[in-house]
């Protein structure tokens, strides 16, 4: 339960106008953030497994669920025996713990018998359209991983917003999860379509062999960075990889000091170097000095019938002279082209 | 319900004032209500039918690989780039020890240039070591030609080279031509170590070293002239990550030290002019990439004000130095280039990164939260002046560097609101306040408010809306002579333009029973720069997508994508250098889509899949002039791939596995097409060519199971 509280509009300059909302800012979260901490059947952001704890666990643990859960049955769950969360050696996992009903809670009705014609008790699964609401299912994963720093901030992350599951994207009965292994960016495209669309155009990062991940450059728990990147400034992140361009340069080039993105795009591109569009028009977006900046080249300049082929459009365009783009230490390379 | 409306956040004094009041109010009245609740714990029972891992196992995969042309981009990253057969050897092999222990081997792709391999050890929940090595290629374009001999870290021309005014006029120029690798290949190999200790920290170390080499397609200049030749890549990058984690209850550090240090094997380019020489500029010389360092400091707490109110704040300040020896000003003795103003950069940049977030939850439906960044670039480089000999030709005017700060700070607040299982509304309003120095605009300001709405009217259909509005101003825009270089004043670059934006999104999903997967969606962007007269004049950008997949069953999956990318732009120009007088518009089309298939039951000795895709290009550039209108020839890539990759299992132990793969790449690029060395009096080019090819590439290997 929460406390009502009403604004009534102040009269009414820009300014009271503005003070008033800030006021508002101020002091209705804080109110609220403290009444409904008493609200607990709420969702929290720190988790506890959401289970049943009325009803009792199996008697012979997983053997109760795999008499009927093998290889042959509707869901086949044996594959669970390769992977982390059955690694006895390990105290946290579920298979240390209480084996299959660490995850999918107290079983014994579900295993239990039941009478010819009766629905078999349902018992908490992790598909979409499974009993669980989304709350139970992260909350059972969070339950162990929100121990890590990594998780913690999960319910601050884009994906969290976004009301995403845990199991919309990890697979636990499988050998290898995919969005750990190089087919990551497919389990990622099924949302992010634009970015599959990009990492199939003519310039972009390995991302289609699976050389590079989506992870290498995204954090998908949690990140505070827009686009949720693993670095704290998209040039830090590109310079991860492309340390030479680093710098500090005796000529920088300022868009280069300041976001890449100004010029690349990061998923892919049809034009060379994902550039965002070609010289010279690309250059010629913030570059209009006198003579040949300022020149409007057209197919009069390209190669083909027309004789004035120029340097300007060709090879690179404006980079077959000025190819220190990204910057230059040479005591003579304030044009950028030694 | 309970409503919140932030409508506006743009002092940090309240930003501050409002995380501090919310923290002290949530702390004065919070209970100790974190997690109690738990489970109660039994003794796990003994498993008879559990197939827990134990002793050793692993497969070896070994047959061969057939590549049936050289091609650019089925094999750019994967060293199946050339024309030829390789090995295709995979392994694994793991031991579990009795003491829990698990020693793990691996190798993948061991007979080509993207071969990679691992070793980890260690004991999950306590520690873990690993080793890894791996190499990844990069395949330039193909075709590449030049008359320049690598010789003593330098580019020559042939002994007997008789320059020529222009391209036309070298007589050695055809026969001096020989073909030219523009390939680069990274070898990384690191070690990490974790370790969690006493059950609540968590410590990383992470050492990598990276060697590239390789050349790639550079270009240098002499005054008019200019050459196209390969740019050596000789690189090598150590890099230390150390991290500390603590969590415990409400409360999570994490603490982090990142040192990257950069070593160019090369420091110049050099190179002979194949041109003939004006004012005695035979050779050239360009400075390649400085050795550099960075390193970070890093620190993020993670607080649980309250079971429903998180609050992290991150900081991490940065330090890049630079300090390689200048090189001379020219390599031209004929020019007297005044002494250098020091004999080094000297170089340092700071960087700092400040971050908050505060989220709570109120109520089953409601939600809040709260952000605020601030990044700042600090080049404290000593400015100094430094005489200009343009291209090793003439010693010209000079020129002083220029430090490039820059300071960035956005805040934004956030809100969710869930009616129902059958409706949330989302809104948010951001402001981004950037400085920087030496711009025409010290100050931009951008203001932007967004809106969503997901509408779930069955189990099984979504919809989800979303608009997000934007507009960007600031400072004055002053033309000084000493910042703009000559800038046209009426030039407005995008970056710091006043800018419009309008940016909508909307999709439809099926979701019946976790079988069909549909979705359909649209997205739409907008930018216009109504004050910029000489620039970007206006940008949009749409995105249709089609997603479908389905299971049929648990061993037969389908899957169907289609999209289509159009982006559009207008800029303006002028030859005169007043009004604008001419106006390019850009469009750029992309088509894609792709069908897969893939059979892989439980039981059947049978496994594969298969899938098309294709990919479908087309980039318009049109010129607008009072004198012409021109039209430039169109720019397209098409790509056809399919893929079939299958599984045999022979007996429980061996199993055939192969594949094929096939592309057809057609493209065209009036950029390099045709351009050949000597096709511009001026540009010695590389003779590059867009890819046209049909390459089928077929594996098969024998998996042998132990």
């Amino acid at each position: 339960m929460g406390i009502t509280t009403r604004f009534k509009p102040a009269k009414i300059t820009p300014t009271q106008r503005v003070l008033g909302a800030l006021r508002g800012a101020l002091l209705l979260p804080a109110m609220l953030c403290a009444s409904l901490t008493h609200a607990a059947d709420d969702p929290a952001l720190i988790f506890v497994a959401e289970l049943p704890f009325d009803i009792p666990y199996t008697e012979d643990g997983a053997d109760d669920c795999l008499r009927c859960h093998d290889e042959t049955s509707e869901f086949p769950v044996m594959a669970i025996f390769k992977t982390d969360h059955a690694n006895l050696a390990d105290p946290n996992t579920p298979f240390a713990k209480q084996q299959c009903e660490s995850c999918h809670g107290p079983g014994s009705e579900h295993a239990g018998r039941v009478r010819r014609g009766n629905p078999r008790p349902a018992i908490l699964g992790f598909e979409k359209h499974s009993s669980g609401t989304l709350e139970q299912r992260n909350g059972v994963c969070l339950d162990c991983h929100q121990d890590s720093h990594d998780f913690r901030t999960w319910q601050n992350s884009a994906h969290a917003n976004e009301e995403l599951a845990c199991t919309d994207c990890h697979k636990v009965h499988t050998h290898s999860d995919p969005v750990k292994t190089r087919e990551q960016a497919n389990v990622c495209f099924g949302c992010h379509a634009e970015q599959r669309a990009d990492s199939m155009k003519f310039s972009s990062h390995p991302l289609q062999d699976g050389q590079l991940l989506c992870s290498d450059c995204h954090t998908p728990h949690s990140s505070l960075q827009m686009a949720s990147i693993t670095h704290f400034s998209t040039n830090e992140l590109c310079f991860s990889c492309h340390e030479e361009k680093r710098g500090p340069f005796l000529w920088e080039h300022a868009p280069v000091t300041e976001d890449c993105s100004s010029c690349h795009e990061a998923h892919g591109s049809n034009h060379p170097a994902l550039l965002t569009r070609r010289s010279p028009l690309l250059c010629q977006q913030c570059h209009s000095n006198r003579d040949h900046p300022s020149l409007a080249l057209g197919a009069d300049n390209v190669l083909g019938d027309t004789p004035r082929a120029e340097v300007f459009m060709l090879g690179s365009g404006c980079v077959n002279c000025h190819s220190q783009v990204h910057g230059s230490n040479h005591p003579s390379g304030a044009g950028l082209n030694r | 319900m309970h409503g919140l409306s932030i409508r506006c956040i743009n002092s940090k004094k309240s930003f501050i004032a409002l995380i501090t009041g919310c923290f002290f109010s949530s702390v004065a009245f919070s209970q100790t209500d974190t997690a109690e609740d738990k489970v109660p714990e039994r003794t796990p029972p003994p498993c008879e039918y559990c197939m827990f891992e134990s002793g050793s196992e692993g497969f070896i995969n070994i047959g061969g690989i057939t590549v049936s042309d050289d091609n650019h981009t089925l094999g750019r990253n994967n060293g199946l780039d050339d024309e030829g057969q390789h090995l295709l050897l995979d392994g694994y092999w793991q031991k579990i020890f009795e003491s829990g222990h698990r020693l793990e081997l691996e190798g993948n792709d061991l007979g080509t240039d993207n071969r990679s391999a691992s070793l980890h050890y260690g004991l999950q929940g306590s520690y873990a070591f690993a080793l890894n090595y791996y190499e990844l290629p990069h395949r330039g374009h193909l075709g590449g030609q030049t008359v320049f001999i690598n010789e003593r870290n330098a580019l020559v021309l042939p002994s007997d080279w008789v320059t020529g005014g222009t391209t036309q006029t070298m007589p050695d120029l055809e026969t001096s031509l020989s073909t030219v690798e523009l390939r680069t290949k990274r070898k990384n190999s690191n070690f990490s170590v974790n370790y969690k200790a006493l059950t609540h920290w968590d410590f990383n170390l992470n050492y990598e070293h990276e060697e590239k080499t390789g050349q790639k397609l550079s270009a240098a200049s002499f005054l008019t002239t200019t050459s196209q030749l390969p740019r050596p890549q000789d690189f090598t990058t150590d890099s230390i990550d150390l991290s500390a984690a603590y969590t415990k209850d409400k409360l999570s550090v994490h603490l982090a030290y990142f040192l990257s240090y950069f070593e160019n094997q090369r420091e110049a380019l050099e190179w002979e002019n194949p041109f003939s020489p004006i004012n005695g500029a035979t050779e050239g010389r360009m400075a390649l990439e400085p050795d550099n360092q960075f390193q970070q400091v890093s620190a993020a707490i993670t607080y649980l004000i309250t079971p429903r109110t998180l609050f992290t704040l991150q900081s991490a300040l940065g330090s890049g130095k630079q300090d390689d020896d200048f090189l001379p000003a020219t390599r031209n003795a004929l020019i007297a280039a005044s002494t250098l103003a020091r004999d080094a950069l000297d170089a340092e940049v700071d960087t700092q990164n400040t971050q908050a977030r505060l989220s709570t939850r109120i109520g089953k439906g409601l939600q809040l939260q709260i952000d605020a960044q601030q990044y700042k670039r600090d080049n404290k480089t000593e400015e100094s002046d430094f005489q200009q000999v343009v291209t090793d030709n003439f010693a010209t005017v000079v020129a002083t560097n220029r430090a490039y700060d820059i300071t960035r700070d956005r805040l934004s607040a956030s809100t969710s609101y869930r009616f129902s299982k059958l409706m949330r509304l989302r809104a948010g309003v951001s402001s981004i306040d950037i400085e920087r120095n030496y711009s025409e605009r010290e100050e931009t300001k951008e203001k932007l408010r967004w809106m969503k709405a997901d509408i779930d009217p069955l189990n099984w259909l979504r919809f989800d809306f979303g608009l997000t509005r934007s507009d960007r101003d600031g400072s004055t825009i002053i033309y000084d002579p000493e910042i703009s270089d000559g800038q046209n004043p009426l030039m407005r670059r995008y970056h710091v333009a006043d800018r419009d934006r309008t940016a909508w999104r909307n999709s439809v999903s099926v979701d019946i029973g976790n079988n069909l997967l549909l979705n359909l969606s649209n997205e739409i962007r907008e930018d216009d720069y109504p004050d910029s007269a000489i620039g970007l004049l206006e940008s949009t950008s749409e995105f249709q997508s089609l997603d479908m997949s389905y299971a049929a069953g648990r061993s037969l999956y389908f899957h169907v994508f289609a999209s289509v990318d159009e982006s559009r732009s207008i800029q303006s120009g002028s030859e005169r250098f007043n009004f604008a007088d001419w106006q390019a518009i850009n469009t750029d089309t992309t088509y894609s889509g792709g069908i897969g298939v893939a059979y892989k039951p439980r039981k059947s000795k049978w496994q594969w899949n298969a899938d098309v895709s294709l990919s479908d290009f087309s980039g318009e550039s049109e010129v607008n002039q009072l004198r012409f209108d021109s039209q430039f020839p169109d720019i397209n890539a098409e790509s056809r791939r399919f893929n079939l990759e299958l599984e045999y299992a022979l007996s429980e132990s061996l199993s055939l596995n192969g594949g094929l793969a096939y592309e057809e790449y057609d493209s065209d690029d009036w950029q390099i097409d045709q351009l050949s060395p000597s096709s511009v009096s001026n540009l010695l080019a590389a003779g590059i060519e867009s890819p046209n090819y049909d390459i089928t590439i077929v594996t098969a290997a024998m998996r042998w199971h132990f």
